[in-house]
C-alpha cells in the first residue's frame, strides 16, 4: 500500500503515473528501437533476390511466449497499483470530519452549495489541509467536473451523484490574485456552446480567513 | 462514350470498380474532414483566438470525427478489401455483387446526408462524434444537423451490415480449391476479423441511433429521462465504439503484414500466433468498452474488470509486435515507400498503444479523461497506425489498381514530411494533460499556448505532406511509368490476376504456408499490366445494375426527410419502393445473373449455400440489434421508479392470441420449407399464403392494440413515459421486421407462381430462417413487455 500513505491525490496520482511511464519507456524504447534498427541491420544487399518461402511455419515460439509472460507480469503490477490508487480516491471521509459541498453543473457554470446553505456560482473556497467532499451532479446535460491541478475529476450527470474528495495544501508554487493558492476548475465534457468557458476557481484559504468567509453573506 | 463511362461507374457491381469508388470517395471525405481539422488547429494555435466561433468549432470537431471514422478510415480499408480480397482468395468477385454496390452507395449518400447539415439552419451536428446525450436531445440541439448526422449514421450502419455480410460470405464460401484457412493471406485474415467486429458492433450503434431519432422526432424519453439518459447512451454507444477502434485499425495491420512479407522477403514469423492474436483481439474488444465510462460513477468492480480486460487486449497486440520484429530478424529488408509507411505505422502504433495502457487504468483515467492526452492517444492509434498503414497499402497496391508506378522519391518525401508533421501535431498533446478536449479557445495564463502552436504548425506540415501524396497520385495516373504485373515480387494471388479479372489459375493451391508462391510471372502470357485496366465496358456490362444506386438514394432521401420534413420523407419512400419493386422484378426475370463459381475450399460450410450463410450472418447481427434494444429496455426499467404492473395497460389475452397467431405463421412457414424440399409447389404456395394471411392478421391486431392504447383514457403514448417509449419503439421495430417479411412473402408467392426450380427452393428456405427469427424475437418481446 505504498500509495495510500501519501495523503494528497495529486502526489498519489503522480507516483502511479510514473510507474506506468517507466514501463512504457522501457517497452517503447525496445520496440521502436528494433523497428528502426532491424531495417538498417538487415537491409537488402545486392539487387533483387528471389522471394523465399518455407515449407514449415517460421519461428521459435519461445520468444513470443516470453514476451507474453513479461507483459502479463507488467500489466498485473500496473493494474494492481491502479486498484490501490482508486481505493484511495474512493475512500472519502464522511461529513463529520470533512466539509461536504454540493456541486451542480449547468450550461455553463458550476454551482456550489455549502452545508450551511451558502450558495456560490463559479467560485469554491475551502480551508487548507482539510478534507473536502464534493457531491457532483448536473442540472441539464453531461458535464465533467475537474480540478485538474489536484488530479481529481468526475462526471456530472443528470440524476446521478458522484462523490470525490481532496485535501489541498496551503502552499503551492504560484499564488493567485486572491493571495491564496488557486486552482482552475473546468468542465471536461463537451456540453454545448459555452463548454470552453465553463470554468471556475478553487481558492485554498487559511482556516481563519475561511471561517470569516464561510459565516459572511458575500460570495 | 461519356454515357457509357457514367453508366459504368453508377451501375457497376464489379468488385474492382466498387473498390475504386470506395477509394476515391473515402479520400473525398478525408479532404473535407482534414479541412475541418485545419480550421480547428488554426483556431487553437494561439490563446483567445477568434478565427472560429464556438458554434462553428463544435460543428467542426463533431463532423471531423464522424467523417474521419465512418467515411474515411474504415471505408479506405474496405476499398482495398473490395478490390483485393476476391483475387487474394481466388474468387472472381464478391459473393453478392449487387449488395456490394448497394453498400457503397449507402455509404456515399449517408456521408452526404450527414454533411449537408452544414447547410441547414443551425448548422451541422455539434455534440461531438460520441453524441453524448442528453446534449443531442431536441431540447439542447434543436437544429436539423443532429437529426441529419444520426440519419447519416443509420444509413452507414445499413451499408456496413450489407457490406460485412457480403465480405464474410465471400471469405467463407468463395475460396479457391486449396485455399484453406491457414493459407489465406494475412490481409484477408485481418479483414475477416474486422468484418466480425463490424457485424456485431454496428447493430448496437444502429439501435442507439434509432432510439435517439425516436427521441428527437417522436418525443420518446430514452435519452432525456434520468432512468435512461447519459448512462444508457454511454453503454449503447461504447459497446459499438470501442470495437470500432479496432475496426479502423485491423485492415491497416493486415496490409502492413502483407507489405512486411514482401519487403523483407520472408514469410511471416509465427503466422498461427498472428491469427490467434486476431481472434483474441476480436473477442476481447467486445469486453472493454467500459473504460470510456470510468468517471460516470459505475460500480468499482465493473471498473476493475474493464481495466483488466483493457490491459489484456494489449497482450495480443504485443504478440503481433514481436511477430513483426521477428519477421525482420535476419531478413532482407528493402526500404521502399510501402515498407517505410508500414514501419512508420508500427512505430506510431507503439506510442498509441502504450499511451492506451495509461488510459486503461481506472485511476490514471481520473486525470486523463477528456483531455488532450486522450486526443493524442487515439490519434496515434487511429490516424497514425491506421492511416500510415493504409498509405502503405496505397503505395503497395496502386500499381495493381492502375498499372502505373508511383514515384519512389515523392513517396519517400511524403513519408518524411508526414511523419514529422504527424508527430509535431500529436506528441505535444501528451504534455497538454490539463487542457480539456473540444474547447474552442483558452486563455493565455493556462500556459497551453506554445504546445498548441507547435501542434498547429505540425498540422500545416502534415497537410503539405498529403499534397505531395496527391501530386504523386495524379502524376502517376497521367504519366507514371508502367508497372509490371508484379512490381514488388508479391507472393499473394492478387499479383497473378489476369485479363478478365480473377487470379490466374496457376498458383492457386500452391502449397507453402500462407504464401502461395508464383513461378516466373513474366512468362505467363495471360498477365496484363494491371487487372483493372483490362476490364473493358463490354465485360463490365454484365455486371451493371441500376437498382443499388436507386435503392440507396431512396433510403437516403427518406432518412434525410427526418431532418427536412415529411414531404421529403415521402418522396424518399416512393423512390425506395420503386427501387425495391424494380430489384424484385429484375430477379423475377433473371435480368442480373452471376455465374456460379466452381466450388472451392468451403470448409466447414461444404453442405450449405452462400445465401444461407449470408442469412445466418444477417441474423447474428440482428441478435446484437435486438439484444441492445431489449437490454436498453431492461436498463431503463431497472432504473425507473414506477412501472405499471402487468395487465394494467396491455390487454394480455388479446396479445396472447396474437402471439399464438404469429407462432402459427411460423409453423406454416416451417411446413412450407419442408414441402418445397419435396417439390410440392402447390402445397408450398398454399402454406406461404397462410403465412402471409396470419402475418397480416397479426399486424391488424397489433394496429388495433396500438390504436386503443393511443386513444385510451388516459392515453398510453410514446411521449407519456418510459413504459410507453420502450413499448412502442420495440414493438414498432418488431412490427417493421414483420412487414418486411410480409413484403418478402408477396415476392415469394409471385416467384413460385410457375413451377419449381432449385433456386426457388433456396429462396424459400432462407426466408424461412428469417421468419423463424422474427417469431423468436417475439417470443422474447411478449413476456418482457406484457407479462412481467
Amino acid at each position: 500500500m505504498a500509495f495510500a500513505s501519501v495523503a494528497e491525490p495529486a502526489a498519489t496520482y503522480q507516483s502511479l503515473f510514473n510507474l506506468y511511464l517507466i514501463f512504457a519507456i522501457i517497452a517503447g524504447t525496445i520496440t521502436i528501437g528494433s523497428l528502426i534498427l532491424f531495417p538498417i541491420l538487415y537491409r537488402r544487399k545486392g539487387t533483387d533476390e528471389e522471394p523465399r518461402t518455407e515449407k514449415k511455419q517460421r519461428g521459435n515460439l519461445k520468444v513470443i511466449g516470453l514476451v507474453i509472460v513479461l507483459m502479463i507480469a507488467t500489466l498485473s503490477t500496473t493494474a494492481y497499483a491502479s486498484f490501490t490508487v482508486k481505493d484511495f480516491y474512493l475512500r472519502h471521509p464522511d461529513c463529520k470530519t470533512a466539509i461536504c459541498v454540493e456541486v451542480e453543473g449547468f450550461q455553463w457554470a458550476w454551482n456550489f452549495t455549502y452545508p450551511n446553505g451558502k450558495n456560490v456560482v463559479g467560485l469554491l473556497r475551502v480551508p487548507q489541509d482539510t478534507p473536502v467532499v464534493l457531491n457532483v451532479t448536473s442540472r441539464d446535460v453531461f458535464h465533467s467536473f475537474a480540478i485538474q491541478g489536484l488530479r481529481i475529476k468526475t462526471d456530472a450527470i443528470l440524476g446521478r451523484h458522484n462523490v470525490i474528495w481532496f485535501s489541498a495544501p496551503g502552499s503551492c508554487s504560484s499564488f493567485g490574485k486572491s493571495g491564496f493558492c488557486e486552482y482552475r476548475i473546468q468542465c471536461f465534457e463537451l456540453c454545448g456552446l459555452g463548454h470552453a468557458f465553463m470554468t471556475g476557481r478553487l481558492i485554498v484559504m487559511d482556516p481563519t480567513s475561511f471561517s470569516n468567509y464561510y459565516n459572511s453573506s458575500g460570495p | 462514350m461519356v454515357k457509357t463511362w457514367l453508366k459504368r461507374w453508377l451501375y457497376t457491381t464489379d468488385h474492382k470498380d466498387v473498390g475504386i469508388l470506395y477509394f476515391v470517395t473515402s479520400f473525398y471525405f478525408a479532404f473535407l474532414a482534414a479541412l475541418l481539422a485545419l480550421f480547428m488547429r488554426t483556431q487553437l494555435a494561439i490563446p483567445n483566438n477568434k478565427f472560429l466561433a464556438a458554434a462553428e468549432y463544435n460543428q467542426a470537431v463533431t463532423m471531423h470525427g464522424l467523417l474521419m471514422v465512418f467515411w474515411f478510415l474504415s471505408p479506405l480499408g474496405i476499398a482495398f478489401a473490395n478490390y483485393f480480397i476476391p483475387p487474394q482468395i481466388g474468387a472472381k468477385d464478391l459473393a453478392f455483387p449487387r449488395l456490394n454496390a448497394l453498400s457503397y452507395w449507402l455509404y456515399a449518400f449517408g456521408g452526404l446526408v450527414a454533411f449537408i447539415g452544414f447547410f441547414s439552419p443551425g448548422g451541422a451536428a455539434n455534440a461531438g462524434w460520441t453524441n453524448y446525450s442528453p446534449l443531442t436531445s431536441i431540447q439542447f440541439s434543436p437544429n436539423a444537423g443532429e437529426t441529419l448526422a444520426a440519419a447519416g449514421l443509420i444509413i452507414v450502419s445499413a451499408s456496413v451490415t450489407v457490406g460485412t455480410i457480403n465480405i464474410l460470405t465471400t471469405i467463407l464460401f468463395h475460396r479457391a480449391p486449396g485455399m484453406t484457412f491457414m493459407k489465406m493471406p494475412m490481409f484477408t485474415w485481418f479483414i475477416f476479423f474486422t468484418m466480425l467486429q463490424m457485424l456485431w458492433a454496428f447493430p448496437s450503434l444502429l439501435a442507439g441511433l434509432i432510439m435517439l431519432e425516436s427521441d428527437r422526432i417522436l418525443g420518446t424519453l430514452f435519452f432525456t429521462s434520468v432512468a435512461g439518459g447519459s448512462i444508457l447512451w454511454d453503454n449503447v454507444f461504447w459497446f459499438f465504439g470501442h470495437p470500432e477502434v479496432y475496426v479502423v485499425l485491423l485492415p491497416a495491420i493486415g496490409a502492413v503484414m502483407e507489405i512486411f512479407q514482401v519487403f523483407t522477403n520472408r514469410t511471416l514469423y509465427a503466422k498461427k500466433i498472428a491469427v490467434a492474436a486476431g481472434f483474441a483481439i476480436v473477442t476481447i474488444s467486445f469486453m472493454i468498452y467500459g473504460h470510456h465510462m470510468f468517471l460516470t460513477g459505475i460500480n468499482v468492480t465493473e471498473q476493475e474488470v474493464f481495466t483488466i480486460n483493457t490491459e489484456a487486449v494489449s497482450v495480443p497486440f504485443g504478440a503481433l509486435m514481436v511477430i513483426f520484429i521477428a519477421t525482420m530478424y535476419r531478413s532482407a529488408v528493402k526500404l521502399a515507400t510501402p515498407m517505410l509507411f508500414a514501419l512508420g505505422s508500427l512505430a506510431i502504433f507503439v506510442v498509441g498503444g502504450l499511451t492506451g495502457v495509461f488510459n486503461s487504468s481506472l485511476a490514471l483515467d481520473i486525470a486523463q479523461r477528456g483531455t488532450f492526452f486522450v486526443v493524442g492517444h487515439f490519434h496515434y492509434v487511429m490516424v497514425g497506425a491506421s492511416l500510415f498503414g493504409l498509405f502503405g497499402a496505397t503505395y503497395y497496391w496502386w500499381p495493381k489498381m492502375t498499372g502505373k508506378m508511383l514515384s519512389e522519391s515523392l513517396g519517400k518525401l511524403h513519408f518524411i514530411v508526414s511523419i514529422i508533421g504527424f508527430n509535431l501535431i500529436f506528441f505535444p498533446m501528451f504534455f497538454l494533460m490539463d487542457m480539456p478536449r473540444r474547447i474552442v479557445t483558452y486563455t493565455a495564463d493556462t500556459g497551453w499556448g506554445p504546445l498548441n502552436l507547435i501542434a498547429s504548425i505540425g498540422s500545416y506540415i502534415f497537410i503539405f505532406g498529403h499534397l505531395i501524396f496527391l501530386s504523386n497520385l495524379v502524376r502517376s495516373y497521367s504519366r507514371g511509368p508502367p508497372a509490371g504485373p508484379n512490381p514488388w515480387h508479391g507472393t499473394t494471388l492478387e499479383w497473378t490476376s489476369w485479363k478478365g479479372g480473377g487470379p490466374s489459375p496457376m498458383g492457386v493451391g500452391a502449397s507453402s504456408i500462407g504464401r502461395p508462391i508464383l513461378s516466373s510471372l513474366s512468362a505467363d502470357p495471360h498477365n496484363v499490366k494491371s487487372s483493372h485496366g483490362s476490364i473493358g465496358p463490354e465485360i463490365a456490362h454484365q455486371h451493371w445494375s441500376s437498382r443499388p444506386i436507386q435503392l440507396s438514394l431512396g433510403l437516403s432521401i427518406a432518412l434525410a426527410g427526418l431532418g427536412f420534413g415529411f414531404p421529403i420523407f415521402v418522396l424518399g419512400l416512393v423512390l425506395l419502393t420503386w427501387a425495391l419493386v424494380g430489384w424484385a422484378s429484375d430477379d423475377l426475370h433473371d435480368k442480373f445473373m452471376v455465374p456460379d463459381e466452381p466450388p472451392g475450399d468451403r470448409w466447414p460450410f461444404q453442405t450449405t449455400t452462400k445465401l444461407k450463410l449470408g442469412m445466418w450472418a444477417f441474423i447474428s447481427s440482428e441478435f446484437t440489434f435486438f439484444g441492445v434494444l431489449l437490454g436498453s429496455y431492461a436498463f431503463v426499467r431497472y432504473n425507473f421508479s414506477y412501472w405499471p404492473p402487468p395487465g394494467s395497460i396491455h390487454n394480455i389475452p388479446v396479445a396472447g392470441v396474437n402471439t399464438i397467431i404469429l407462432l402459427t405463421s411460423g409453423l406454416t412457414m416451417l411446413l412450407a420449407v419442408q414441402s418445397i424440399k419435396t417439390g410440392a409447389i402447390k402445397h408450398v404456395r398454399t402454406l406461404l399464403g397462410s403465412t402471409l394471411a396470419l402475418g397480416v392478421v397479426f399486424m391488424i391486431i397489433k394496429g388495433s392494440e396500438w390504436y386503443d392504447l393511443l386513444t385510451g383514457s388516459p392515453p398510453f403514448t410514446p411521449q407519456t413515459g418510459l413504459p410507453g417509449s420502450t413499448f412502442f419503439v420495440i414493438t414498432g421495430i418488431h412490427g417493421a421486421h414483420v412487414i418486411a417479411g410480409l413484403v418478402a412473402l408477396v415476392y415469394l408467392l409471385v416467384r413460385t407462381r410457375n413451377g419449381w426450380t432449385p433456386g426457388k427452393r433456396a429462396t424459400v428456405e432462407h426466408f424461412g430462417l428469417y421468419w423463424a427469427f422474427v417469431d423468436m424475437v417475439w417470443v422474447f418481446v411478449f413476456p418482457l413487455l406484457y407479462l412481467v
